[in-house]
């Protein structure tokens, strides 16, 4: 069975938003046609004030949900951008601390096992978390190059606080790939998803028992609120997942270091063309 | 450059927001006449006008707490670049300080010649550029500002008149300026645009909504629509230009980078700071850089 995730990696905003909407809007016109048989609009005129007023309680109350929920989402959205941040922040650093180590011989080996870190984190690590599954095995190249650093960098003869500054970094690069692979993973729980589509639900039953003397008002009225609702729900699953839905997390970030290390030293200190 | 990035960056807030604001009012006119064309007997007006109420007042909540806590979002992004920007300069004038500190006249006088040069590119050039629309800066345009810091640090460490000590120190604030620049260099847009697109379609429905909420009389529906599309364009308004912090009218300054230049310029003086050459031991004088 398809996976929420592997709907959003695969087709685009536009499509599965879409999609939300068309279902929400479909299953507001069978609850109206549905509810009209046993609350018949003309009969439930009478109990508007209620009901509206009813209606008025519960939508603030999931209107303050969704508001805080589309909050919560942001800011891991921008959390998991600092991490990506401080992560190239600090193989900069690594990378920089480097070309303090006092033979230049022995600082070609360790800046380019730096930049090919840095290239199997753009084409191998980000596609596989845009396309949700990143696991043990797509991990493992990532980590076994920063393996190797970490050998070259102990086993290397130089100044004890240069190798020192150098574990350091290491030690804060390791906890930012850590979270930053974790981050794709972090997605608000089941149970929250559940709640909401259930609450959507009710709205929606709720708006459909109104009494209306046109059907055409009660429609208007319904679709007005299922598009609304329904692009909320659009925006808090795009910002909840960053990784798959679209580009919102992109690799610009490891783009530019790469870019300045090429900069820096010219394309054949990399051993590319 | 984007037209977005120009637009904030080039014309005055004053400019783009009543332009924002009357193409607003433009589609709420539309909005309202076409209600008024589907909605012509008198008793459909009044119902749909009671429903659309309740309606208005649910979405209503959800989208005065989504802007309000964008406002925020963008707001605190804001903030915390500012507080970015202040210890970028810290980093320099702490730097400054160390050289200045550790190390006798002859030897201190390069290092802070290439701070000050490093210095004079971040407000004169760097800064420049973002604040003439470019949010996140080009490789060309951020390398000789790297070119000027990786002079700066090759030097120190491969300085023997410096000890291990004061090394390791600058290095430590070395390490915090080019996170402190990296962070102010790859600025990218804080709130992401799928957030202003669900924004802005949000907004139109609401702008229909309201044209419905009123039909009983056009003169009340014109005044009450307006006076939302106004409001809310107002919020937009000040939330699109926080989420530029480099332009537009509220703005990021430069002004902890001249304040620690001023103050290295009080202690020693442009001709100090600016004089490409050092003396040796013999008094005789040569160039910083190869």
């Amino acid at each position: 069975m398809i996976t929420f995730n592997e709907i959003l990696a695969k087709y685009s905003i536009l499509t599965w938003g879409s999609g939300i909407i068309f279902i929400i809007l479909l299953s507001q016109t069978v609850l109206i046609f549905f509810l009209e048989k046993y609350f018949p609009r003309k009969t439930m005129l009478k109990y508007n004030q209620i009901i509206l007023d009813i209606f008025n309680v519960i939508g603030i109350i999931y209107a303050i949900l969704y508001a805080l929920l589309t909050f919560f989402v942001l800011n891991n959205f921008q959390q998991i951008e600092n991490t990506l941040n401080a992560e190239v922040s600090t193989i900069g650093n690594i990378y920089r601390n480097m070309s303090l180590v006092e033979h230049e011989n022995n600082i070609k080996p360790l800046q380019q096992q730096i930049y090919k870190y840095v290239e199997i984190i753009i084409y191998q690590e980000l596609p596989y978390q845009k396309q949700g599954v990143i696991n043990v095995k797509s991990e493992l190249p990532g980590w076994n190059k920063l393996e190797t650093i970490s050998r070259m960098i102990l086993k290397q003869p130089m100044n004890e606080f240069i190798k020192s500054k150098l574990i350091d970094n290491l030690n804060d690069l390791y906890q930012y790939r850590r979270d930053r692979l974790n981050s794709s993973s972090l997605q608000l729980p089941n149970g929250i998803w559940i709640i909401t589509v259930l609450s959507i639900l009710f709205m929606l039953m709720n708006l459909a028992i109104i009494g209306c003397s046109t059907l055409k008002s009660k429609m208007i009225a319904a679709y007005l609120l299922g598009i609304s609702v329904g692009l909320m729900v659009i925006l808090v699953a795009v910002i909840d997942r960053p990784f798959v839905s679209g580009d919102y997390i992109n690799d610009q970030y490891y783009r530019n270091l790469l870019a300045h290390m090429v900069n820096m030293y010219g394309k054949e200190y990399f051993g590319l063309e | 450059m984007s037209i977005y990035n120009y637009i904030l960056s080039h014309f005055p807030i004053w400019l783009w927001g009543s332009v924002l604001i009357l193409v607003a009012l433009l589609v709420q006119t539309s909005i309202i006449f076409c209600v008024r064309y589907i909605y012509y007997s008198h008793s459909e007006k009044q119902e749909i006008s009671e429903i659309g109420l309740w309606v208005f007042q649910v979405t209503g909540t959800i989208y005065a707490i989504l802007l309000g806590l964008l406002n925020y979002v963008a707001l605190n992004n804001f903030q915390n670049l500012k507080i970015n920007l202040i210890n970028e300069a810290n980093q320099i004038g702490n730097i400054f300080r160390i050289i200045d500190t550790s190390m006798d006249r002859t030897t201190a006088q390069p290092f802070e010649h290439q701070l000050f040069q490093y210095l004079d590119q971040v407000i004169f050039h760097e800064f420049k550029i973002e604040q003439n629309g470019y949010a996140v800066l080009s490789i060309e345009q951020r390398e000789p500002g790297w070119k000027y810091l990786s002079v700066f640090v090759k030097s120190i460490i491969q300085s023997s008149s410096i000890n291990d000590t004061t090394k390791s120190k600058i290095l430590d604030n070395l390490n915090d300026l080019y996170n402190s620049r990296r962070i102010r260099i790859n600025h990218f847009s804080p709130l992401p645009n799928i957030i202003w697109y669900i924004s802005s379609i949000s907004i139109f429905l609401m702008m229909f909504n309201i044209a419905i909420c009123t039909t009983k009389s056009i003169r009340v529906n014109i005044l009450v629509s307006y006076l939302f599309v106004i409001s809310i364009c107002l919020i937009l308004i000040i939330t699109i230009d926080i989420n530029k912090p480099f332009f537009g009218a509220i703005t990021l300054s430069d002004k902890e980078f001249l304040y620690v230049r001023k103050n290295m310029l009080n202690v020693f003086g442009i001709n100090y700071l600016t004089d490409t050459r050092t003396l040796d031991s013999q008094g005789i004088k040569h160039d910083h850089f190869q």
